[in-house]
């Protein structure tokens, strides 16, 4: 071998060294490059809602969901709407019943949006019928009168001082079911808007009823006495 | 006098000679600066290698720490869901209101409402019985009146019949400004 194809073995040498070692460790290198600027992203953004969720008051979010749940349930609020309309009579001293429920329409889709179709009788004075019925849509749970039919049950002509009528109501509760999966861990916390905000605060002005529990039957606890 | 012999030669020797030995110190530099670049690359990717895993495990406690707080998460979650179909009933629950207790200042005590119907184009057909001719002009001169909280911009009367006991039955269309 001579000088000179030694020496080109050894430059040949060198790029193979070149090639062989030094190029896998560099694409290595801006693999974990990039691997850690990925990382450092990820745990910027983890902190930054881990420092949002903090932030949020957790007396007060519990009494917005509360309240949430009690205007806008989750589930068909009939139990709640029956013990709501006829607490709302009794509160303007009317007479209650006729009640006929139909299954409401499911306009679902993205929203998860349904309504529950709800017709009732309340008899009683006219003006305190106008006023239940201006009172029934500021009542919890959410509901909106769909149609009213209003029957004279006296003569205003003999008797001037009361019309006592009977109102058929058929209204219209609202109720969605709340998302199914929080999703994926990295997304990040939506705030409320302000006019979000605005919205939440008129949950406070709708009236509610405590819930009417049943009351389970009890037999004779002891045959003998 | 100087005699050069073989002055060529000599040059060219010398030539190949520093040629041989400026290649030979490239060769030796080269392969200093490669196990250089070697041991830089090599470090480097440990460094690299050793702080992404700190970064994981760090990243590891703040999912631990996310995963605590869930409840609040899914509270703000529901709170956002049920908010924009909250706000969409609230608007044509205000409106609905509106022309409900419009409806009802309108009415004067004594009348039989059949029921009233808001269109989507803002009409209401209002349709019920009065007990005397009294009690309807009453209703009417209400409708010329401004009402609250919306006002009646147009009212037209579709019909009005005369019963045998005396009740006058009537059909109204009004379009509330809203």
């Amino acid at each position: 071998m001579t000088k000179k194809q030694k020496f080109y073995l050894q430059i040949i040498g060198l790029i193979l060294i070149l090639i062989i070692a030094i190029r896998p460790l560099a694409i290595k290198l801006a693999d974990n490059l990039n691997t850690r600027s990925k990382l450092t992203k990820r745990l910027t953004g983890l902190e930054a809602k881990l420092n949002t969720l903090k932030g949020i008051d957790t007396v007060l979010i519990d009494e917005r969901v509360k309240r949430m749940e009690i205007v806008f349930p989750s589930v068909k609020p009939i139990v709640p709407l029956m013990a709501s309309l006829s607490q709302l009579a009794s509160d303007y001293n009317l007479s209650f019943g006729g009640i006929s429920l139909s299954p409401g329409s499911l306009s679902g889709g993205e929203t998860g949006l349904n309504d529950l179709r709800f017709g009732f009788l309340v008899g009683g004075d006219f003006g305190k019928i106008s006023q239940f019925l201006k009172a029934l849509e500021n009542t919890a749970p959410l509901m909106k009168i769909e149609e009213v039919g209003l029957t004279i049950k006296t003569n205003p002509l003999f008797d001037r001082l009361e019309t006592i009528v009977s109102a058929d109501i058929k209204v219209a509760a609202y109720y969605q079911a709340p998302p199914k999966t929080l999703g994926n861990i990295d997304k990040p916390v939506k705030l409320l808007s302000r006019n979000e905000e605005i919205l939440l605060n008129q949950l406070v002005s709708f009236k509610t009823f405590p819930p009417v529990l049943p009351q389970t039957a009890v037999g004779k606890e002891n045959l003998f006495e | 006098m100087d005699i050069e012999l073989a002055s060529k030669t000599i040059g060219r020797i010398r030539k190949t000679g520093r040629t041989k030995w400026f290649l030979n110190k490239i060769i030796i530099w080269g392969s200093f600066g490669l196990s250089l670049l070697l041991i830089i690359i090599a470090s480097l990717n440990l460094w690299v290698g050793s702080s992404n895993r700190i970064l994981n495990s760090r990243i590891k406690a703040r999912e631990k720490e996310i995963e605590a707080n869930s409840k609040i998460e899914n509270q703000q979650l529901y709170l956002n869901s049920k908010l924009a179909s909250f706000g969409t009933l609230i608007k044509t629950h205000e409106l609905h209101q509106a022309v409900a207790e419009t409806v009802f200042s309108l009415i004067p005590s004594g009348t039989s409402l059949k029921g009233f119907e808001v269109t989507e184009t803002g009409l209401i057909d209002l349709s019920g019985t009065v007990p005397s001719w009294q009690l309807l002009s009453r209703l009417l001169s209400n409708l010329e009146q401004p009402a609250s909280p919306l006002t009646v911009s147009q009212y037209k009367i579709k019909e009005v019949n005369f019963s045998g006991a005396g009740d006058l039955s009537f059909s109204l269309e009004l379009r509330l400004k809203i």
